[in-house]
């Protein structure tokens, strides 16, 4: 099974959720072994999703977390 | 993670377990500090008001983030035409720590990474928010913002293209 560049970008959802079939990853493996264009999408791609984990999330200020627990009877 | 089909959870280890990650979705959604943390109160008023009816059949995470969005719609719906604060966002978007350097470097990617991901249209940043910066699953995605796997799929590849383009120099 051989795919090009608009086919990869089709899978690329299920590439990043781990959820290809085997020939289909075998296929996203082996365009990507010899397309630089798209190895970059995906280098890029998977740059966003570790900027967004590592630095999308945030955390309620103690002292609102503490206020919205007593707030809630959780002491 | 808690997976349901156990005894009912404890309110206090819920609040504590879930109270940042609703408090990132709720922030980004409606942006402003003061009103996700009343978001976080609201939600998990209820989730406390509905434990006992929570009947565990699926994960308690996406019921979890399922009633924090639709509070976090609802405030956004009410304020649709009140200005922002400017003030409280920039406040809210990063507290970094290191040196001098590496302070100034990730105040400014968190500031990027934040006028990235609000210029997503709110049903993509929803999915893209729980995804990727949450890590829920798809299908947790897909439980808690009520649309099918596929939707949530395309949601996804919209956004993570759109802050591929905007966060190009970061990602070099």
């Amino acid at each position: 099974m051989k795919i090009n560049c608009d086919q990869l970008a089709g899978l690329l959802p299920e590439f990043f959720d781990g959820d290809l079939s085997t020939d289909q990853s075998d296929a996203a493996i082996d365009h990507l072994a010899t397309c630089v264009s798209c190895r970059l999408t995906v280098d890029e791609l998977k740059g966003v999703r570790t900027l967004a984990s590592e630095h999308g999330r945030l955390e309620l200020p103690p002292e609102s977390k503490e206020r919205i627990r007593r707030s809630l009877d959780l002491d | 993670m808690y997976e349901g089909s156990m005894k009912t959870p404890e309110p206090g280890w819920l609040f504590d377990t879930f109270a940042d990650g609703v408090y990132t979705l709720a922030y980004r959604i409606v942006r402003d500090r003061h009103l996700a943390e009343d978001v976080v109160q609201e939600t998990f008023v209820k989730v406390i008001r509905s434990l006992a009816s929570y009947r565990g059949d699926g994960p308690i995470a996406a019921w979890i983030y399922r009633i924090g969005y639709r509070q976090a719609i609802a405030v956004t719906r009410r304020r649709r035409e009140e200005p922002l604060d400017p003030i409280a966002v920039a406040v809210e978007i990063d507290r970094p720590t290191g040196t001098v350097e590496e302070q100034v470097l990730a105040g400014e990617l968190a500031a990027r990474l934040d006028e990235a991901i609000g210029s997503l249209s709110e049903p993509v940043r929803a999915a893209f928010v729980l995804r990727d910066v949450e890590g829920l699953s798809t299908m947790e995605v897909a439980a808690a913002l009520e649309i099918s796997g596929s939707a949530v799929k395309m949601r996804l590849a919209r956004a993570r293209e759109e802050m591929r383009r905007q966060l190009e120099d970061y990602l070099t």
